[in-house]
């Protein structure tokens, strides 16, 4: 047995360590700013492309287009809900943040002289975008006077770029002037995330120019790799004492700059040394200002004495390229990709996650394509501020965020409960303990169930979360769920299948959707319920270890534990597919199955010729199976089916416009019994020379509403044996039944299918579909009959 | 009447990346450059020469660069294309003459060499004759004997040497080299204003001891533009078309630079990838690969955005056929 989690879920919440929540994740793309606002995570890559995630689902929402070289910083203007983006095309773009669409392009001065544009700063208070140039300039845009929508004033109007002198110039040999015709340079395509061909934003955006006198020249002797500004607009981090507006700058040629900002004017103030390479990252805390350096040091300067206060030895010469600040806890980001990159991490920022003030994220984007997303908490006992800007990234106002429930997976998942091999019935045993010792923390009582004395079968996991009022009846209501997997072979993961990874707004590992995440997701909700005083129900789980096998000795274990499971009113499954990923759906039909095998014995094989061959007589047995049409020749296969009703053809025209597919499809799949042939195996070498002596077959029957179990069972085992009788064989037959399962159709008129209808639409927003199944659950039609209530 | 270019890596590059393939190469430059047009020759045919330092010190080899020199055409030169595609190096010094004084050898083929020390010139002295001998006698003996060939650019170096602490030593930092590239320049405007020269001369030297690089970008003048000089950064420099077109592309993976190149002209017609370093500035690049673009600040300065700045007149380097396009 190695490695089973500790059953805990207890945690120090203000440890250290950040936890890892989620990873945005863009291949073979280093992300090198990272921004947050306006229920959006944003972030610049090499690729030229700014990606706009949802901040809560953390999938992508669409990517902005438009620059011709790395997108180097970013930055978010609450008030005005733009976005800024800097990028290596010496241009910084400004989009609305509402509608994801482009509004200005800003052109530093004398266009493209500036080089790389690597910071970005914006101050509210004098509406000011300020640009660290690779040129070492520092320049700056004011947009006082630019209302939301309004005209823009005249000043900032644009020039027909002119033609460059070199990079649009022809060969010697034509002897032309330079013109734009010229094609010199290469223009490949850019590529989105998922490798397709991302066509520039060409909606013309009108353009900006930074007149001469918003430049500093040479503000450093080094490329301006990062500013900030006091008081800090950065969330996580509070305001200064300081009177005043304050840019502080670093650079590459190892030094910080202090400017004091009024409109259209910066003042040097001071001229720190940080000797300790260049100054590649900058935050800054009421006031105290902290400098991160090449050679992995932070330094720590307090502006109000202008001392240097500490040094912090992060890591020797690994680069401190990005610093965030949360209270009075720094969250440095190193070039070794310390906070768990698998590359070099380039940029963070610290954002409110929810209404909570204790709850923030902290974001990393490294140069493995990854966008990390790390909670982490303030420290202890710190106050903070109660302007600090919050936004409620939950719009239904209650805790969306499911700590708990993600924590508990990573360890649930972490348990290789594989049913099928032999190797890991202990570690299925150890997922059984460790989910039975879970629903306790969760507020349950909980048991784990033994199927039989000698223990053949894996453990089933009963819960029960008792509702809260006390004296009436409460009704009672069973989930079942399973805690067994299937194997994951490692090849077609992209992660470790038994460690929860968290991409793109969907999470991956083993038994996520089948069924470890929906067990927990029931349970934390009813624990979320219990602590809240609104669990009216008594919520039952029973938590099989076969399902993916066959639900082995379920039927005999619930049976034997009757009488601690109690009666129960309703039974809710969680353990089909939704039609579409959008869809809620809820499944009210499943198809029965009976599996059926064929064997045939003969003399010897070395005949050919002179005996009957068993290969011969089985196929012709199984082709007296169907007809031509596939259609089933047993003798009253067809007569119980029941007929489609006008309310769900209505349906599954409906669903036809979901799936795509037709109705009649949908139908056949869903409400027609079918045959399967599904092997025919004989015996011996399997060589072209060698006669079978023997041959089985499996063969199948899907079979639903209102056709009899039984019934079905004996006409197959007859039809069959008539087939072979007719043709007058030496071979024997034997044709046995392995596996049965009723089929199940749900009430959908009943009230608990309504009320679930409802609680659905309620969460979603969309009525459910209404959904059977082709396939088969064991678990239903027998559980029905031996607890007696609806599922 | 030269171009000329400097690679600096965090790793070693092929020198065919620089010299041959990419599509206005140095090679390409000497017979197709845009930024000059010598109205007396047209093309920088005067020979050529690369300057490199080893991947991995070896003792035996010891610190100094090897060069290679040519009086033959550079896009003539089989034995160059052949070490080029051989060679890999993390700093690279490489030049193609168009001879304007000194006459066509070897000896006077840049970049020179003293030591771990490595210089080229792009550029010319005015009327160096009239500065030659005040020049001569500054040098120390040791320094005087330095000088192999004949040329304003190697007396340049010579000078440059003389304002090194130790020329010999076995390291430097780039303050010592920056602040000896300043005082050679000091010296040669006080030599050409003692001997009543008052034609600007153009001053862009290259220099490294294989770890730092001091470039300049300088005239002797506040009305004119020197000669050309651009530089790139980034983390990566590749081809990014199919079939060998010679279009590179520099990507920016990281904030830090793991590649910078200085050039005459932009080796590729990437606009975004290249940055014109401004007149009378000088660019170093330190031993952690940081990029500094220093201004060189004397009677000749203008600030870029002071509207003198935008006006230098670039008659004098089209003239002397270190610029290219008209007004």
């Amino acid at each position: 047995m190695e490695n089973i989690p500790h059953p805990s879920l207890s945690r120090n919440l203000h440890s250290a360590t950040p936890s890892l929540v989620h990873t945005l994740s863009q291949e073979q793309n280093s992300i090198l700013s990272v921004a947050t606002g306006d229920n959006h995570i944003y972030s610049g890559s090499q690729d030229n492309i700014v990606s706009v995630w949802d901040s809560r689902t953390y999938t992508l929402q669409t990517q902005l287009t438009g620059h011709t070289g790395s997108v180097l910083a970013l930055e978010y203007a609450q008030e005005r809900r733009w976005l800024f983006s800097a990028s290596g095309d010496s241009t910084v773009r400004v989009w609305c943040t509402k509608e994801l669409i482009p509004l200005y392009l800003i052109n530093p001065f004398l266009d493209t002289e500036s080089g790389d544009l690597f910071s970005l700063a914006w101050s509210p208070t004098l509406s000011t975008i300020y640009l660290g140039c690779q040129t070492a300039s520092v320049q700056w845009y004011n947009f006082t006077g630019f209302l939301d929508g309004g005209p823009i004033p005249s000043s900032g109007a644009s020039t027909p770029r002119p033609a460059h002198k070199f990079f649009n110039s022809y060969p010697r040999s034509q002897r032309r002037l330079p013109d734009l015709e010229t094609t010199n340079g290469v223009n490949d395509p850019v590529l989105g995330v998922d490798g397709h061909i991302v066509t520039p934003f060409l909606s013309p955006c009108t353009e900006l120019n930074i007149p001469a006198q918003n430049v500093i020249d040479s503000a450093h002797y080094g490329y301006v790799y990062c500013m900030a500004l006091i008081p800090s607009t950065r969330q996580g981090a509070t305001g200064a004492t300081h009177k005043g507006i304050f840019l502080v700058t670093g650079s590459g040629d190892e030094t910080v700059k202090v400017w004091k900002c009024s409109t259209n004017r910066l003042e040097l103030i001071s001229t720190i040394e940080c000797s300790h390479g260049a100054v590649l990252s900058l935050v800054t805390r009421e006031d105290i200002l902290y400098a991160g350096c090449q050679d992995g040091y932070v330094r720590v300067w307090d502006m109000q004495t202008n001392t240097f206060i500490r040094t912090i030895i992060v890591h020797e010469n690994v680069a401190v390229l990005s610093l965030s600040i949360l209270d009075t806890d720094l969250y440095v980001c190193s070039a070794d990709g310390q906070v768990k990159h698998s590359g070099i991490v380039l940029s963070s920022i610290v954002v409110a996650r929810g209404a909570d003030p204790f709850e923030f994220e902290l974001l990393t984007g490294g140069n493995d394509g990854a966008i990390n997303v790390w909670k982490v908490h303030p420290p202890a006992n710190a106050h903070t501020s109660d302007d600090a800007p919050h936004e409620i990234l939950d719009e239904k106002g209650h805790n969306a965020y499911n700590d708990v429930l993600i924590y508990a997976l990573s360890k649930f998942v972490s348990i290789p409960s594989v049913s099928s091999s032999v190797d890991h019935r202990e570690d299925c045993r150890q997922a059984a303990i460790w989910l039975t010792k879970c629903f306790a923390q969760l507020g349950a009582s909980s048991k784990t169930l033994y199927t039989d004395e000698a223990a053949v079968h894996n453990p089933i996991v009963f819960a029960c979360f008792q509702g809260a009022q006390p004296c009436a009846r409460k009704p009672r209501i069973l989930f079942y769920g399973h805690y067994d997997v299937i194997s994951a072979p490692s090849e077609g993961w992209d992660s470790d299948p038994f460690e929860l990874t968290a991409r793109n707004g969907y999470l991956y590992a083993r038994g996520v959707a089948d069924d470890k995440g929906p067990v927990l997701a029931f349970a934390c909700a009813a624990a979320d319920m219990l602590r809240a005083r609104k669990l009216c129900v008594d919520l039952l789980f029973l938590v099989e270890g076969e399902e993916e096998t066959g639900s082995g000795g379920f039927v005999d274990a619930v049976l034997r534990h009757k009488d601690l499971i109690g009666e129960v009113d309703a039974i809710l499954v969680s353990n089909s597919s939704w039609i579409a990923s959008d869809v809620p759906s809820i499944t009210y039909g499943l198809r029965g199955v009976i599996s059926s095998r064929g064997g045939k014995d003969s003399h010897s094989g070395i005949d050919g010729g002179a005996w009957d061959e068993p290969m011969q007589d089985m196929i012709r047995v199984l082709a007296g199976l169907t007809d031509h049409n596939r259609k089933a020749l047993i003798p009253g296969f067809y007569d119980k089916v029941r007929p489609l009703d006008d309310k769900e053809a209505e349906l599954f025209h409906l669903l036809e416009n979901v799936t795509q597919q037709s109705a009649a499809s949908i139908k056949s799949r869903w409400c027609e019994p079918s045959l399967t042939i599904h092997t025919i195996r004989g015996s011996g070498p399997h060589n072209p020379t060698v006669i079978p002596a023997s041959v089985t077959a499996q063969v199948s029957l899907r079979i639903v509403p209102d056709q009899e179990l039984d019934d079905i069972c004996a006409a197959l085992m007859q039809h069959l044996r008539a087939t072979f009788d007719a043709l007058n064989s030496s071979n024997t037959i034997k044709v046995t039944v392995d596996h049965t399962a009723d089929w199940w159709l749900g009430d959908l008129t009943h009230p608990w299918f309504l009320e679930l209808e409802r609680a659905i639409s309620n969460e979603w927003g969309a009525e459910p579909m209404r959904v059977r199944e082709g396939g088969v659950r064991q678990f239903l039609p027998y559980s029905t009959p031996s607890l007696s209530s609806p599922a | 009447m030269c171009r000329l270019l400097i690679y600096k890596g965090t790793s070693p590059v092929q020198l065919s990346h620089l010299l041959t393939r990419p599509v206005h190469s140095i090679i390409n430059q000497a017979f197709d450059s845009r930024l000059r047009v010598d109205l007396r020759r047209p093309i920088n045919g005067d020979g050529f020469g690369v300057g490199w330092y080893d991947s991995v010190y070896d003792e035996e080899l010891g610190h100094q660069p090897c060069i290679f020199t040519s009086i033959t055409p550079a896009w003539n030169n089989v034995n160059l294309t052949r070490l080029a595609e051989k060679i890999k190096s993390p700093l690279v010094f490489a030049h193609v003459r168009a001879t304007t004084a000194g006459s066509l050898s070897l000896d006077n083929c840049h970049p020179f060499v003293h030591g771990k020390i490595m210089f080229m010139h792009n550029g010319g002295i005015e009327q160096f004759p009239k500065i030659k001998r005040r020049l001569q006698q500054q040098l120390p003996d040791e320094i005087f004997h330095v000088v192999n060939g004949n040329t304003d650019s190697e007396w340049s170096f010579a000078l440059f040497l003389s304002k090194l602490r130790n020329p010999n030593a076995q390291s430097f930092t780039h303050t010592e080299l920056q602040k000896a590239m300043l005082e050679t320049i000091a010296s040669l405007n006080q030599f050409a204003e003692e001997a009543g020269v008052s034609q600007p001369s153009l001053l862009n030297f290259c220099v490294t001891d294989g770890v730092s690089v001091v470039a300049t970008r300088y005239v002797s003048s506040r009305n004119d533009a020197a000669a050309s000089l651009w530089f790139s950064s980034g983390t990566d420099f590749q081809e990014c078309s199919e079939g060998g077109g010679g279009h590179y592309k520099m990507s920016k993976a990281d904030k830090r630079e793991n590649i910078i190149m200085i050039a005459s002209e932009p080796l590729t017609f990437e606009k975004a990838d290249w940055m014109e370093i401004k007149t009378n500035y000088m660019i170093v690049v330190t031993e952690k690969m940081n990029v500094l673009l220093i201004p060189i600040i004397d009677k000749f300065y203008v600030p870029p955005s002071d509207p003198d700045g935008q006006s230098r007149d670039i008659d004098l380097a089209v003239a002397k056929g270190f610029y290219s396009h008209p007004k």
